[in-house]
């Protein structure tokens, strides 16, 4: 009920603001056509999908680097806890041995159990927190995903501008595939991996 | 206290989150964690299972949301004594609200650490009288 009051307003009342917008985009417009901008235009739009390409890339990296963290502290904590458990009762079966001899190592043995068990606890807390901080990929991932629209927006209005006052694709500095296609694979200029690096690097000869 | 080998259903269209959670549940002494990546698939092992006694979901996924979900298993005279705890990153007083009057157990909102998840999951084992 709201929007249809809002939108009734604008209509038969105008707003200042939007008459702003309007103004500003009128003299846009013109600043463009007559000063033969759209090429400056074409090289901002050109930036787009590289820059998507890049925010693709960040995303999948932090997927990566998370899994590959989540995964090394689940292999890490049962062997804490293993450790844990195995001071515990080693301390417990000194305590009861009757030894009469090295009394004094005894003591120290189960002192220094206590200890690295103690250490090992600390070790599962700092491991449960690297877990609870890759929680950041979530919300970090939702940013990049919207930025990552935003931008295709952006290259939208950019090529609907282009194509009014820009209508010449052979004056265009883009290729045609370039805006439209999504995320681009790997630039056959660089290299994929170490192996990559190395095969690289012995057929310079080194 | 809850029973260790309590059933959960973790929904989240992350699946980095879903790993998250589970194991935030393993260091709580829950283990019979099962995953659900969106609501639709939540609903369709809440339905064919009929014996989970435990969920957490995310808000915002694709296909159906967390919100939506809750509203279906509140609606559904098989689930709708399910505990369902929110956890999410939409941290909007109305987001809260909503979720609140549409049934929801407890809320928990994202960044959280397993010390949270205790205290809110303690907090439903309470009011369920468990």
């Amino acid at each position: 009920m709201n929007s249809t009051a809002q939108s009734k307003k604008r209509t038969s009342i105008p707003d200042a603001r939007v008459e702003k917008i309007a103004f500003a985009t009128a003299k846009l417009h013109r600043i463009l056509k007559e000063l033969g901008h759209t090429r400056n235009l074409e090289k901002t739009a050109s930036t787009m999908p590289d820059a998507r390409e890049r925010l693709s890339f960040i995303d999948t990296s932090m997927h990566e680097a998370s899994e590959k963290t989540i995964s090394a502290v689940e292999a890490s904590l049962p062997l804490t806890n293993a450790s844990r458990s195995t001071c515990s009762e080693l301390s417990m079966r000194l305590a009861d041995s009757r030894f009469t001899e090295h009394q004094e190592l005894i003591m120290e043995t189960i002192s220094k159990l206590g200890e690295i068990s103690m250490a090992e606890e600390s070790v599962h807390h700092n491991l449960m927190q690297i877990i609870e901080a890759q929680e950041f990929r979530d919300v970090a991932g939702q940013m990049v995903n919207k930025i990552v629209s935003a931008a295709v927006e952006i290259e939208n209005i950019l090529l609907d501008i282009l194509k009014e006052y820009a209508p010449d694709t052979k004056d265009s500095l883009i290729s045609s595939d370039g805006l439209t296609s999504g995320p681009a694979q790997n630039s056959k200029d660089s290299v994929n991996g170490q192996d990559e690096v190395d095969d690289l690097l012995a057929s310079l000869g080194l | 206290m809850a029973d260790s080998n309590m059933k959960f259903l973790v929904v989240d269209d992350f699946s980095t989150m879903r790993r998250i959670v589970r194991n935030l549940l393993k260091e709580l002494g829950f283990t019979n964690v099962h995953e659900a990546e969106d609501g639709v698939e939540a609903l369709k092992k809440l339905r064919s299972e009929n014996n989970f006694e435990f969920v957490v979901s995310d808000w915002n996924m694709p296909n159906m949301t967390g919100i939506e979900l809750l509203r279906t298993i509140r609606a559904d005279d098989a689930l709708k004594h399910l505990p369902v705890l929110m956890v999410t990153a939409e941290a909007k007083r109305e987001n809260i609200i909503e979720a609140a009057q549409a049934g929801a157990s407890g809320y928990v909102v994202k960044p959280f650490t397993a010390a949270t998840l205790d205290e809110k999951m303690k907090k439903v084992f309470q009011t369920m009288g468990k």
